[in-house]
């Protein structure tokens, strides 16, 4: 049996935070990798988008947009009929599930390039496109039509987040930096898989951090984490199918779809909701949903796609 | 039906999915594995459900100012 190098990292970095081992690992390198991870994403899409932007994109952009706001409304149902959450909390939760996860998202670009599937390029603008939509059907869903969107603090928040604005910057320089980019892409593009690597390990630890809270949370939470992105994920390999993208396009559009926002969707729910438990989403998106995609979540997703795609699921 | 019989369905029905994802895969010559400690996890998570507090007083979780 053979497992992805990077995946085993963050296995690692799982077995460490289980054992109570205290692993140095200042913060502001945890920042600084994360800030690596995001330009790195948005400089192979923007010199990707340079090459490829046509009107097909333009559409698959939308319809992009369009999932990403339909799948807190999916969320919401369940947290609320079932887990009895109340409004405000079910909405925050659901915000999450229709946001994002990048450390996600690079791990399955990892384990593509490590099985030799290509997908398509300009992937990191899906990336950012989905990291919005969802808090504002959460808010929505929080306050309904007199959600005051338009409060200034919240747009900043949701707009200017340092992720999707360092990622932006990213896909921007990518995109206009022509046959100069090859300056940076020996820093940023051969060294993404130690990188990541590093940033995998800090992930085991915290995730078993939240774990901890979970244990107070309750059951229903660990389920949902563990339905939700079975769910998503398996309508973006559809809609990606629908699209007509690749086998490692399904893929990552299934990988999208599945994770769950934990550092952009909070930040904007401090603002826009405080009242709302903000444990109980952390606990669910980085506890439980982070480690089911990188671990069961992402193989699976690329069987359903080699399957959509008529490559069938055999070995 | 009560929220609790609800939450306890639920919670079943994933991990009932999850065993069923794995032994697809297990039949089809990949690794079940993941799926099925999961779904094995769940069950008794299902059972569980209702006797501890479903809501914590901990506190906010503050994290690092980057990503998603």
């Amino acid at each position: 049996m053979q497992l992805d190098a990077v995946v085993l990292f963050f296995v690692a970095g799982l077995i460490a935070g289980v054992l109570k081992v205290r692993i140095p690992f200042p913060t502001s390198l945890y920042q600084s990798l994360t800030l690596f991870l995001l330009l790195a994403i948005g400089l192979k899409g923007g010199a990707a988008l340079a090459e490829h932007a046509d009107a097909r994109i333009i559409v698959q952009s939308l319809l992009v947009i369009s999932f990403g706001a339909v799948l807190p409304l999916l969320a919401f149902p369940l947290l609320r009929h079932i887990g009895g959450l109340d409004r405000t909390n079910a909405a925050a939760i659901a915000a999450h599930y229709g946001s994002v996860s990048v450390a996600t998202y690079a791990v399955a670009v990892a384990v593509l390039d490590a099985s030799g599937v290509s997908y398509e390029a300009y992937f990191p603008l899906f990336v950012v496109l989905l990291e919005i939509p969802a808090i504002i059907v959460g808010l929505l869903l929080a306050k309904g039509l007199s959600a005051g969107i338009a409060n200034r603090e919240l747009a900043h928040e949701t707009l200017l987040s340092p992720g999707i604005v360092v990622m932006v910057g990213g896909l921007l320089i990518g995109a206009f930096s022509g046959d100069t980019l090859t300056k940076v892409s020996p820093f940023f593009m051969e060294l993404f898989q130690g990188v990541l690597a590093l940033f995998l390990l800090k992930m085991g630890l915290i995730t078993t951090e939240q774990l901890g809270a979970l244990k107070q949370d309750g059951p229903f939470l660990a389920a949902f984490g563990v339905f939700m992105p079975l769910l998503a994920g398996t309508l973006g390999g559809l809609l990606a199918h629908g699209l007509g993208l690749s086998v490692g396009g399904i893929t990552l559009l299934a990988v999208l779809g599945a994770s769950a926002s934990y550092i952009a969707v909070p930040a904007a729910m401090r603002v826009a909701l405080p009242q709302a438990n903000a444990t109980l989403s952390m606990a669910a998106s980085l506890g439980i949903t982070f480690p089911f995609n990188v671990l069961a979540g992402i193989p699976l997703y690329l069987l359903l796609a080699q399957w959509l795609q008529g490559s069938g699921i055999s070995g | 039906m009560s929220q609790l019989t609800r939450q306890r369905l639920f919670i079943s029905l994933v991990a009932l999915l999850n065993l069923f994802l794995a032994a697809v895969l297990v039949l089809n010559h990949h690794d079940g594995l993941p799926l099925a400690v999961i779904g094995i996890v769940l069950l008794p998570l299902a059972w569980l459900t209702g006797r501890q507090p479903s809501v914590s007083a901990l506190p906010l979780t503050e994290t690092d100012n980057h990503a998603a």
